[in-house]
């Protein structure tokens, strides 16, 4: 376990976006906020702690007292506010497993990421969940707070080897009942699969007031298929193989795959999740750092 | 080269070739890398949509590098590609005829072997092309089952046996004009290797003979037999003009060939032409050379007079500069000539030449026998023909000519004397003005060297065979024993010139010279015609025979006929009776060269027959002015005229000097002549020995077998008493192409003046010979169709458009690379 820590955990990427904490948080609290708004204004909310005030906090809980005796800014930290639920569902398929050149996998890319994104929310005292799915859902950690919980998660993904095919929007459905009361669902994929199961997926997700945001993880060369010579491509996930000069089939390919992201924004856009594209060759810390700092500001 | 190296360069380098792509690309599909792919959905339906364009381009793509390698290949070994092109050729003309059979195949090929298929540009002679082609339709037939008879052409006809025969007209009819060899049914190696030996022959082509001994050939092949014939020529006006549409032999032809071909139609084949001459020829010919004086002396000078022309298409407008040069007996070049502009179809007749006494000199060894020089003109720069870049003429340079003149009316009064003026014109031996001093040698205008004598004197004379040609002057008395050494003069090959007066007794005359025929005197003498009287009525003169060689030049312009026809000089003739009946020699038939315009008509005035060896020229009137008011009339008739009759008589060195090639060489021997050997050196140097015949008491040397064109060399071989041999007398002969062959523009259709490869190449040979025999007659294909002249890859030019083509192949395979490899290189 303590194998799977350090290896998912990386201090440099962790270091990176440390200073995302309250963004982060923030993410789901704007978004959440601007989304349910009025519900959080009901809830008889306890005061738990302050924290130190970065940029960006909303002045609206700046402890002006605290400010006076201290002369220090500080944020009143609300029970409630902390109860806040993450599900990260990471694909394992044996899609993920590709890597070109000496990138990371989309496998390891995701248990990076996932791994970096549960420590965060962990961090804020938020509970963090992990589903691992192939066809099926194979491990589900319910959202907690624990470090615990975090060591357990790291551990699935360390032990969980991709193989098999992709069935998201099972998968998805199960999320959706087994996550219980809303939260914030991330979905970390390379999203391999029908379009219409996607969509079937996040329609469940929504319907049950969950927050979705979907990561498409793909590596630069499912991209860009810059492939130069002869080349046989060999299936995954029960595909057959393929010879074939690549330079020909290149502009054919990229065609395809820009159908497809653009269909899977066109699902997430309808679904009202956000969708953010996961490039591997993309420093993780960098990516999450965008990503979060593009969130803010479409939020705020 | 080997046919089997030609094939394998032919055919294996562009198989290779072809094969390196397919290899490459064979090799490529086994070197390939494997990677797990994940987006294999998207890359599956790419490939569903595209698989059928990646196949088609993947094709295109391998055939462009197939074909940009062969064309690389064929540019580098374009003569092994042609000789597959030619199968591909013979492929259309023979098995698309249909000699798929079992049947035996009787081949007629049919090569032009002429002077003008050694046309060559760059290295390669149309006749090159011609040999490979034919070797090719050769090595297509069956070896164990079909045969070949190959008709050349151009073969010079040689008598059996170099000299020693006597050659009838029909011979010499055959020498001149059967040109045409046959090598009969031959098996196919027989055929290869008669084929290359076969070289260019200097003589011209004779379509007609060819084709009628192929109608020959194909008749008497058996009827269970197949019959093919492939004609490979250049199809240059040169040969081809006769049979052509508008061709003086086009109708025998038609003929010959509609006999051939009622042939070929039965084995269900067709005659087949195959173009192997070049296209666009520019070719300067020397076509002819000539010598202005009828015999060359030593210290005189000599005209030469040299012809050109310039064969070319006038599509071209191509001009030429040309300057001539020349050398004596391989001696040191000169030139003659300022550069001569010629367009094309231009020719320059009479390009004057004059040699020097000092470049004709004769040396110590030769002063008393003459010799022989051979000129040798040439232009400075060769062209595609060489073989009529140079011609040669020999000279034969005489010490001199020494002429018996015989005055029988001396007289101190040089007006009045009978031989004055003669002696005066035939002697005359120096162009040096009296009076005049002057360094230089004197420049001799004649050879002649005149001795007289008196009448009386001739008693004397022990023998005449000490001179060239003997004068009788107005000579009464003959006596027997002076007769009979002027027959025997006569006989021995020499000439007698005898002129009528007052003082000859006719009777004697006709009872001693004419003899009924049988004599030396041309005709039977009668009374005097006209009167001696000096007020009396003269009258003109009229030319003869026109074909005469002295006649000739005083009638071939209304200037020079002028010369006979304006002086009105002749008071007094002898009237004379032409040999009829039994009386008449049918083999020294009398020629007339000069008529009187008598009252009541024409009477003959100098006439001329052989003799034995020799010739007798009788002049019908005085040598000087007794009878006639000639040296006084101011036209120079007399000068010119005895004087070119003299040089006829005494030149018989000079006559047999220049031939065409196949001409027999043919010299009546004197007695002085006659030795027991005689050989011949031909230009190739080598020496054959020939004996002399006899035609009608007559001893001659005569001979064919000039085939070559250059210089022949004649040597008399006496025998000592001690045995050994001796050179009683040498001289040279040349031989020359002749100038039809120089011609090597194409036959075109008679409508056509267009441009002369045509649109198509080939066009207009094949529409040519479409006019001449029909359509659907036959196949025709063109040398370099398939890879050069005109056709797509064409021409003289052809040889440029495959390098082109080459780039074209290699800028492809660049580009491709570049393509493949930086152009289409994915962005980052």
């Amino acid at each position: 376990m303590a194998e799977a820590y350090q290896r998912y955990l990386d201090p440099e990427v962790l270091n990176q976006i440390r200073h995302l904490e309250v963004t982060a948080r923030n993410v789901v609290e704007g978004f959440l906020a601007g989304m349910h708004r009025s519900p959080y204004h009901g809830f008889s909310v306890e005061f738990a702690q302050h924290r130190e005030y970065v940029q960006g906090d909303d002045l609206r809980f700046l402890d002006w007292k605290a400010f006076a005796k201290s002369d220090k800014y500080y944020i009143k930290q609300y029970e409630e506010e902390t109860n806040f639920r993450a599900i990260i569902v990471l694909d394992s398929s044996e899609s993920m497993r590709y890597s070109s050149g000496d990138l990371p996998s989309k496998m390891d890319y995701g248990r990076y990421m996932a791994a970096s994104l549960a420590y965060l929310i962990q961090k804020q005292s938020d509970a963090a969940g992990l589903a691992l799915f192939d066809e099926k859902m194979h491990d589900w950690v319910p959202p907690a707070t624990s470090q615990v919980t975090l060591m357990r998660m790291l551990a699935m993904m360390h032990d969980r080897k991709p193989e098999k095919k992709t069935n998201i929007g099972e998968v998805l459905v199960d999320v959706a009942q087994r996550a219980g009361r809303r939260g914030l669902v991330m979905i970390i994929s390379d999203l391999f699969d029908d379009l219409n199961h996607l969509k079937k997926g996040l329609e469940h997700l929504v319907a049950r007031k969950h927050d979705v945001i979907v990561f498409n993880v793909m590596d630069p060369m499912e991209r860009e298929f810059s492939f130069d010579r002869l080349t046989q491509f060999l299936g995954m996930e029960g595909y057959p193989d393929l010879l074939v000069d690549p330079r020909s089939l290149r502009k054919a390919y990229l065609e395809e795959v820009s159908a497809f992201t653009a269909g899977v924004r066109r699902v997430c856009l309808r679904a009202r999740a956000d969708f953010q594209l996961m490039d591997t060759s993309m420093p993780l810390g960098v990516a999450l750092q965008a990503y979060l700092a593009r969130r803010t500001g479409t939020r705020a | 080269m080997p046919i089997w190296l030609i094939w394998t360069l032919g055919l294996g380098v562009p198989l290779v070739a072809a094969a390196v792509p397919i290899i490459i690309h064979l090799i490529n599909l086994t070197r390939f890398r494997k990677v797990d792919w994940a987006a294999m959905e998207f890359l599956l339906r790419a490939y569903q949509k595209t698989r059928r364009k990646m196949q088609v381009e993947s094709l295109i793509m391998l055939l462009l590098r197939i074909a940009a390698v062969i064309l690389i290949a064929m540019a580098l070994f374009p003569m092994g590609c042609e000789r597959v092109s030619d199968w591909a050729g013979d492929e259309l003309g023979l098995s698309g005829g249909g000699l798929n059979t079992d049947a035996p195949l009787h081949l007629i090929l049919v090569l032009d072997n002429s002077a003008s298929t050694g046309y060559e540009t760059e290295n390669q002679q149309a006749f090159d092309r011609a040999k490979q082609y034919a070797l090719t339709v050769v090595d297509s037939l069956e070896p164990n089952r079909d045969r070949v008879t190959i008709i050349r052409l151009s073969d010079l006809y040689v008598p059996p046996g170099l000299g020693g025969l006597v050659l009838t007209d029909e011979e010499t009819e055959k020498a001149r004009r059967r040109r045409v060899g046959q090598l009969s049914s031959m098996n196919l190696e027989g055929a290869r290797r008669e084929i290359s030996a076969t070289q260019v022959a200097a003589v011209d082509t004779n379509i007609l003979a060819a084709f009628r001994e192929a109608a020959r050939v194909a008749e008497s092949t058996p009827e269970g037999d197949a019959v093919g014939m492939v004609v490979i020529s250049d199809f240059y006006r040169a040969g081809w003009a006769d049979v052509a549409k508008d061709g003086s032999a086009n109708g025998d032809f038609v003929n010959a060939a509609a006999a051939i071909n009622a042939r070929l139609e039965k084995s269900g084949t067709r005659m087949m032409f195959y173009d192997a001459g070049h296209y666009w020829p520019q070719n300067v010919a020397i076509t002819d050379v000539r010598v202005g004086e009828r015999i060359v002396g030593a210290g005189m000078e000599a005209n030469i007079y040299v012809d050109i022309a310039y064969f070319a298409s006038s599509d071209r407008e191509e001009h030429k500069s040309v300057r001539l040069k020349y050398r004596v007996d391989g001696g040191t070049e000169k030139p003659f000539s300022a550069p001569i502009e010629l367009a094309p179809g231009d020719s320059r007749r009479n390009i004057a030449l004059t040699l020097t006494p000092a470049e004709l000199a004769l040396k110590d060894d030769e002063v008393k026998t003459g010799a022989s020089r051979n000129i040798e003109i040439f232009t400075e720069q060769a062209d595609g023909l060489k073989m009529d870049n140079a011609r040669n003429l020999v000279i034969h340079v005489v010490p001199n000519i020494p002429i018996l003149v015989v005055n029988g009316a001396p007289h101190p009064d040089p007006s009045k004397d009978e031989t004055f003026y003669l002696e005066t014109a035939l002697g005359i031996s120096s162009s040096k003005v009296e009076g005049e001093t002057s360094d230089e040698p004197p420049v001799f205008i004649t050879p002649n060297r005149v001795i007289t004598m008196r009448g009386e004197q001739l008693a004397s004379v022990d023998s005449f065979l000490d001179y060239r040609l003997v004068v009788l002057a107005n000579v009464r008395d003959l006596p027997e024993n002076v007769m009979n050494k002027l027959t025997e003069f006569v006989d021995a090959g020499f000439g007698l010139m005898i002129f009528d007066g007052d003082q000859v007794d006719f009777q004697k005359y006709n009872s001693l010279l004419y003899k009924d025929g049988k004599g030396l005197l041309p005709a039977r003498l009668g009374r005097m015609g006209g009167s001696e009287d000096p007020v009396a009525d003269h009258y003109g003169l009229a030319p003869g025979d026109r074909d005469h060689p002295v006649i000739e030049l005083f009638t071939d312009t209304p200037e020079n006929a002028a010369i006979i026809t304006d002086p009105k000089a002749v008071r007094a003739w002898r009237a004379m009776t032409l040999p009829e009946g039994a009386e008449v020699d049918p083999l020294r038939p009398v020629r007339r060269l000069i008529d009187v315009n008598a009252p009541g008509g024409a009477q003959p005035l100098v006439l001329e027959r052989a003799y034995g060896r020799g010739k007798v020229v009788y002049v019908g009137t005085t040598a000087g002015e007794k009878w006639n008011g000639l040296w006084s009339w101011g036209e120079g008739l007399p000068l010119f005229l005895y004087l070119e009759i003299a040089a006829d008589l005494t030149s018989n060195e000079a006559r047999y000097s220049n031939l065409s090639v196949g001409e027999p060489y043919r010299r009546v021997l004197r007695v002085t002549d006659i030795a027991p050997t005689y050989t011949v050196r031909d230009p190739a140097g080598t020496t054959t020995e020939v004996v002399s015949t006899a035609e009608d008491n007559l001893k001659l040397l005569e001979f064919g077998g000039t085939a070559q064109p250059g210089v022949y060399t004649v040597t008399a071989l006496d025998r000592t008493e001690g045995g050994d041999t001796r050179r009683k007398w040498q001289e040279r002969f040349a031989v020359n192409l002749e100038p039809g062959e120089s011609d090597v523009g194409k036959i075109k259709a008679a409508d056509d003046a267009g441009d002369e490869a045509g649109a198509e190449g080939g066009q207009q040979v094949q529409t040519a010979l479409e006019e001449a025999l029909g359509f659907e007659t036959f196949v025709f294909l063109r040398a370099g169709d398939e890879l050069g002249d005109g056709g797509p890859l064409g021409s003289e030019e052809g040889d440029r458009e495959w390098m082109w083509l080459a780039i074209l192949g290699v800028a492809f395979l660049v580009f491709e690379t570049l393509w493949s490899g930086v152009i289409s290189k994915p962005e980052d």
